[in-house]
């Protein structure tokens, strides 16, 4: 079994992102040594290709260059450029995919090569697939950044893909930000602020078909064998606390099973947790959320309550209540 | 080497150097100095710090204004006015009873003399503002927030329009707003590089603010996305300037596709009045937003790499 990665191990594949911060930057007259400055990256680690960063340099880097960066576009702008700094490999695989979904799971299946810092939750319905993300490596620090970023890059490989705008409903888990224009601009009408989780759900019949720029033929097969190849290379494949959410997904694990499985001490598993600004409690409740949300999609929140193992209803109702501020039939047909 | 938009002047440097020490060493040789009791330290805090203040004063316009009268007069005055500081700071420490009445109007001289070069230069200004509030007057109207100004174009960004919005509907004018959206713009940013595209961003605003009349405002709305609102209370004009505007761009090879809301639209939404403004402004803008989607949707296949490259 693979471990997962800690605050500060060296196990983050993400050059593409660092490249095209560091050409942004150069273009707007800031130099790479004042984004760099406390993250303990160099300028000529930019060469290396193997070269790994820490969760902690990741966050550090996001800061500077948030902090730098005159402007509010600056996740927007860099989910535009994300394509071209993908490997030859990952591109092609999903340029040539035959329809959205298949280059989405083709994109899911590698994320960690491109996108580490993500969890994601997928949910199909009749008419829609929902997809609930989560942050994993201590990102929820600038949770903003990031899915403003991951969702511009859809946008943007949807464009080119398709010749179309993606429409789709998104929420964050956040309250309305400075930069709402942005959001209008880049993601549409359909969006909402203050949501319990953050989602992306898109119509199924609103899907387009893939405008091919370049033929089918390419074999995929060799294609995933060889991105395959290097997502086997990399020493880590999940967070901190993607790994916990995701035990905590699937079956109850208490605080000391779960350091026991990671060779820890309750009290050092508490403290690798406190690094990544996270708590083995919210990552225990934003998991049974997701379950719950999910669960609320096509069943009545008393059948819910049953499903999650809770005593009775009003107790969910409670929990429930804590977690959203609402109550658990507010969000019955949400992910509908 | 430079100092803010100027580059630095040697001469100036040594000729302040020169009136610093030449007061003090004249004072020097000729005049005694005061016994540590007599002299008033707290008068001499006072009047330093009147001296840092306005040298800083100098140092600021200096570094901000470009050359030209307006910024020679504020310079020499300010430069007297700091000359004066300077010499009541050593009037504090050197005794000079016996001084005649000629050294002594030179040396009570130059701060009114200073002050009145500087409202002269003050006057001066006020009238190249004018100027500049005219060449200005479609991209600010009638507020001036720097930090509402977005960093690249140099058009307000949505925060300073929404200002204005606000101010417009506060007044009760009738107006129309447009939005104008680059077609394409992404495309040309992947194949034409980041460098390119904020130049040709830089281009448009440049344009939009050209053809737009003085009396309209454009702002940028996010991206390659802008919003303009037109001081008019006819529906006819509105559609009309916009398409016109949209034409002279593609006369320059830029695409755009544009939405717009007339004046009696926005009426009939303000008209509501148990709206707040700050949903009143969401609404019109998201309407603006909504139109401008549903052309952008339809548009896309038809308007393939319309961009010329």
């Amino acid at each position: 079994m693979l471990v997962p990665a800690f605050y500060r191990d060296k196990s983050l594949k993400c050059q593409s992102l660092v490249a095209s911060m560091v050409a942004l930057f150069k273009q707007r007259g800031i130099s790479a040594d004042k984004l760099f400055k406390g993250t303990g990256i160099f300028v000529a680690d930019l060469k290396q290709m193997d070269k790994l960063l820490s969760p902690q340099q990741l966050n550090q880097l996001i800061e500077n260059a948030l902090k730098l960066w005159k402007g509010d576009d600056l996740s927007f702008l860099l989910g535009q450029f994300w394509l071209a700094e993908q490997s030859q490999q990952l591109a092609t695989g999903l340029i040539s995919s035959s329809d959205i979904s298949q280059a989405f799971a083709f994109w899911n299946k590698f994320k960690w090569l491109t996108h580490p810092w993500l969890q994601i939750h997928l949910l199909e319905t009749q008419d829609y697939w929902h997809v609930i993300f989560s942050l994993d490596v201590g990102a929820q620090q600038h949770q903003d950044f990031f899915y403003e970023n991951l969702f511009a890059t859809f946008q943007s490989m949807y464009k080119q893909m398709t010749k179309q705008q993606l429409k789709a409903v998104y929420s964050f888990p956040y309250p309305q930000p400075k930069q709402l224009a942005y959001y209008h601009k880049y993601f549409g009408q359909d969006i909402e602020f203050s949501a319990p989780v953050c989602r992306m759900s898109i119509c199924k019949a609103a899907l387009q078909p893939v405008y091919s720029q370049i033929s089918h033929n390419t074999s995929t097969r060799l294609i995933e064998h060889n991105v395959y190849k290097v997502l086997k290379e990399q020493p880590f494949r999940k967070g901190l606390q993607g790994y916990i959410r995701k035990q905590l997904k699937q079956n109850k694990v208490s605080l000391d099973e779960m350091a026991e499985q990671l060779a820890l001490s309750p009290a050092s598993l508490k403290r690798r947790l406190k690094e990544c600004q996270t708590s083995y409690q919210a990552l225990h409740d934003e998991a049974q959320l997701i379950n719950a949300l999910m669960a609320l999609s096509q069943h009545e929140p008393n059948d819910v309550a049953k499903q999650l193992d809770y005593r009775d209803s009003s107790n969910f109702r409670r929990t429930f209540k804590r977690w959203t501020g609402e109550l658990p039939s507010n969000y019955r047909l949400w992910l509908a | 080497m430079k100092f803010g938009v100027n580059p630095i002047s040697w001469l100036w440097v040594a000729m302040s150097i020169t009136s610093l020490l030449l007061p003090l060493m004249l004072m020097f040789q000729f005049l005694p100095i005061k016994d540590s009791i007599a002299v008033d330290w707290f008068d001499i805090v006072t009047e330093g710090a009147l001296f840092v203040v306005s040298f800083c004063w100098l140092l600021v316009v200096y570094s901000a204004r470009p050359k030209g009268n307006v910024t020679s007069l504020l310079l020499v005055g300010l430069s007297f006015y700091t000359f004066g500081c300077y010499l009541d700071i050593l009037d504090e420490i050197f005794i000079r009873n016996d001084l005649g009445i000629a050294l002594n109007i030179i040396e009570k001289l130059p701060t009114p003399l200073g002050l009145t070069i500087l409202t002269y230069g003050l006057w001066q200004w006020r009238l190249e503002q004018r100027v500049i509030n005219q060449q200005l007057h479609n991209r600010e109207q009638f507020i001036r927030q720097h930090y509402l100004v977005d960093p690249l174009t140099q058009l307000n960004d949505i925060r300073g329009f929404e200002v204005h919005l606000k101010h417009s509907l506060d007044k009760g004018s009738k107006f129309g707003l447009v939005m104008f959206d680059l077609d394409n713009f992404t495309e040309f940013n992947q194949t034409h590089g980041m460098a390119n595209g904020d130049k040709f961003l830089n281009e448009v605003s440049h344009w939009l603010s050209y053809r737009a009349r003085n009396c309209d405002l454009i702002c940028r709305y996010a991206g390659d996305r802008f919003i303009a609102m037109i001081d008019s209370s006819d529906d006819y004009f509105v559609p009309i300037l916009a398409q016109e505007i949209t034409e002279s761009l593609t006369a320059q090879k830029i695409q755009v596709s544009s939405s717009w809301m007339l004046p009696t639209e926005i009426q009939s939404v303000t008209n509501n009045q148990c709206f707040e403004d700050e949903i009143m402004l969401f609404r019109l803008i998201g309407v603006l937003n909504q139109k401008m989607e549903t052309i952008k949707f339809s548009n896309t296949a038809v308007n393939k790499w319309k961009l010329q490259c």
